[in-house]
């Protein structure tokens, strides 16, 4: 699960190098195949992202065979959240969940967003090391 | 018997006997006294409360239900973790310290009323700042000395608060300020002043925007097996508190959200990688502050579940460090890399605990943190579901990637040592096995919540959502790597709030000195001149040629006289 912890840069000259610094290129392509995997399985499951509030996965099975009793489900759906103030199931809560690939792009822009706002803190609160003992 | 004393009262007298036992026994029973707690923790029966008269005061030194079971429970294995991973150190009073330490957090979670809380509460900051100042060093000290200053400070608005309280209200009980139910929502307007004082103690030790950075500063500067203790209890004790005491606070959401934000900028730039960890740390805390915000049955059982599991992989993570720190001598991300060659199990360990903390399916992350964010889908909180989400992403960046690529791939740093010693070893396989139990089989978890659920964390929907969610966010980091866009590890100090009270009130205060000094100086001047003046004035007029030490002639004595007497009738007239 945690390839992307393995992308060692791999510009190790001293001669030891491990197989993961011989091998980058073969975990970052490992990684994109996740990636790209994630997404697929989206398409394949995209019925359940379609879902909407509270809907139970449970009840996948009645769902299957195609006889689609709306009311029910929702009865159902409001019972559950009712009764223990959750549900068994994970709900499309909001309308944007249900955009394919929303997550990605989102895990995407929010990192990238949160290293540059980094990068630019350091131009304020950035000191020397010795800074408190000067 | 036993079960009529407050539990943790075994560790905390126990430790007392430690010193007796020797350098290298105390060590081994420390393990024994957190074992022996344990045991008799898990044995006192179910809603047990027992009463204490003092001064005519009914105190409630026991009280355990569902909160004091949960957290009283994980505090003990999380003292028994690090008694295993503080196995060869030989400092005995590191040893009783820790014991004190856990003790006191867990007697405090099983306090039924704020007397007795705040006693405990005390305790904990007392005999945590000894594992600071085990460092040695003149920064530990300093550090230790602010730490333990902000602890006792909350102390004592704690105890202000609880008094006031009391006076108000009569009652000493510790529930729920606001009188709420799962799922209702007060504002802090409708806050007496008592609780509002209490809350701010809180607040300090769980470590609020603006009162959080005694948090950043003390724990990297503790022993490496001090921190592992430290980052266990004090925060989390402040997490159940808050849950106890202000569920449904709606305030609490919003100061949630701005914890779990600021800490994931900071850390991106911090060097020192345990201080990485405080950051992570603080960002955690918020997601279980926006839980007991929300405060619905879900929500609730989010934070106690995800202070459950954090508590755990924040151990493992800070146990990794520790390991490299005991091994380098340093935790600076400049000075390492590739130690993956040298300490493999502690690199698997450690990324167990970042997959964990980053929420990956399968690890304990996912099961606790989920519940929070599906709590705030329920309530329709839109906002508050995307902060949490960036913040999400932001966990990935600190404790998922940088904290293993950093410390044990990136560029090799040359640096081969021996792999972490086998108790070490040993702490940190017990904590890794724990995340994957919890996230793989996560319903004994889910029955000690507070409230029954039937949440399921592992629906199709969900699970892919969150693969994207970090698996893209992993792409991210390649990415910015090879555009040479993330930041390079830089040897520095990011200013945080403590400036305020390390350069700024310093400086402010020498400032006013010297002002002061300043016009005392002038004033000085001012008034000595004067004084010479008169001194000159005045022998002047006394030597032989002044007005006074002249001679006189007879007539002007005459007729002086004459005036004296004349102005001597006129007032007897009148």
């Amino acid at each position: 699960m945690k390839t992307e912890d393995d992308n060692s840069k791999g510009d190790d000259s001293s001669g030891d190098a491990s197989w993961l610094e011989r091998n980058v290129n073969v975990v970052i392509a490992g990684l994109v195949i996740a990636c790209i995997g994630s997404l697929v399985a989206q398409l394949l499951w995209a019925p359940l992202f379609a879902e909407k509030h509270g809907e139970a996965s449970h009840v996948e099975a009645s769902h299957d065979d195609g006889s689609h009793d709306e009311t029910s489900h929702d009865e159902h759906a409001h019972d559950e959240v009712s009764h223990d103030g959750a549900s068994h199931l994970h709900p499309a809560e909001f309308a944007v969940e249900e955009v394919f690939g929303f997550e990605a792009m989102f895990g995407f822009a929010a990192f990238v967003a949160v290293v540059f706002l980094g990068t630019g803190l350091r131009l304020i609160i950035m000191r020397d090391e010795d800074y408190y003992d000067s | 018997m036993i079960h009529n004393l407050p539990p943790g009262l075994i560790m905390v007298l126990g430790a007392l006997l430690l010193p007796f036992l020797g350098q290298r026994l105390s060590a081994w029973g420390a393990l024994v006294l957190s074992s022996l707690s344990l045991v008799a923790f898990w044995t006192t029966p179910d809603l047990h409360a027992v009463t204490l008269n003092l001064f005519g005061q009914d105190l409630n030194i026991v009280r355990i239900d569902r909160w004091s079971w949960i957290f009283g429970l994980v505090f003990h294995l999380a003292a028994i973790t690090a008694s295993i991973y503080a196995l060869h150190v030989k400092d005995t009073k590191q040893h009783v310290a820790g014991m004190i330490y856990a003790g006191s957090a867990i007697a405090a979670c099983c306090a039924g009323d704020l007397i007795t809380l705040f006693v405990c509460w005390e305790l904990t900051a007392v005999s945590s700042v000894f594992l600071i100042w085990a460092n040695g060093t003149e920064t530990a000290y300093r550090s230790g000395m602010r730490y333990l200053i902000i602890q006792v400070t909350s102390g004592v608005l704690l105890l202000s608060g609880a008094i006031i309280h009391y006076q108000q209200t009569g009652s000493l009980v510790f529930e729920n300020f606001l009188g709420l139910e799962p799922g209702q929502r007060g504002a802090i307007g409708d806050l007496e002043f008592g609780p509002l004082l209490i809350l701010i103690a809180f607040g300090i030790k769980g470590a609020f925007p603006l009162l959080h950075n005694w948090l950043q500063d003390s724990y990297p500067n503790g022993t490496a097996t001090g921190t592992v203790f430290l980052s266990a209890f004090t925060t989390k004790l402040a997490i159940y508190s808050l849950a106890r005491g202000f569920a449904g606070l709606e305030e609490l959401i919003w100061i949630g959200c701005a914890m779990t934000l600021f800490p994931i900028v900071f850390a991106v730039i911090e060097n020192d990688l345990r201080r990485v960890l405080a950051y992570s740390l603080n960002n955690q805390l918020g997601f279980m502050v926006v839980g007991i915000g929300i405060g619905t049955e879900l929500a609730l059982n989010g934070t106690a579940a995800h202070a459950f599991c954090h508590i755990i992989y924040k151990s493992l993570l800070f146990m990794s460090m520790g390991a490299v720190l005991h091994r380098v001598g340093t935790t600076k991300a400049t000075e390492l890399g590739g130690l993956h060659k040298s300490m493999p199990l502690t690199t698997v360990f450690c990324m167990i605990g970042g997959g964990a903390i980053a929420g990956f399916p399968l690890l304990s992350g996912f099961v606790s943190k989920s519940m929070i964010i599906s709590a705030a889908g329920h309530e329709q909180m839109f906002s508050v579901w995307i902060i949490l989400l960036i913040a999400s992403a932001g966990v990935m960046e600190h404790s998922g990637i940088k904290i293993p690529f950093f410390a044990f791939f990136a560029h090799d740093s040359g640096k081969r040592v021996k792999e972490a010693p086998w108790n070490m070893l040993t702490a940190m396989a017990i904590a890794s096995f724990c995340c994957i139990a919890i996230g793989v089989y996560y319903q004994p978890l889910y029955d000690m919540l507070p409230f029954e659920t039937h949440y399921e964390p592992y629906t199709a929907a969900h699970v892919i959502m969150q693969f994207q969610l970090l698996l893209f966010a992993a792409l991210a980091f390649v990415f910015l790597m090879k555009a040479n866009l993330y930041p390079a590890e830089i040897r520095s100090t990011n200013l945080d709030t403590d400036w305020v009270y390390r350069r700024l009130l310093p400086r402010l205060i020498a400032h006013i000195g010297k002002l002061v000094r300043l016009i005392d100086s002038m004033f000085r001047v001012a008034c000595l001149a004067m004084i010479k003046q008169f001194l000159n004035w005045l022998s002047k007029s006394c030597s032989a040629q002044g007005w006074l030490g002249s001679t006189w002639s007879t007539s002007s004595m005459a007729f002086w006289a004459a005036v004296l007497l004349g102005v001597f009738l006129i007032l007897y007239y009148l």
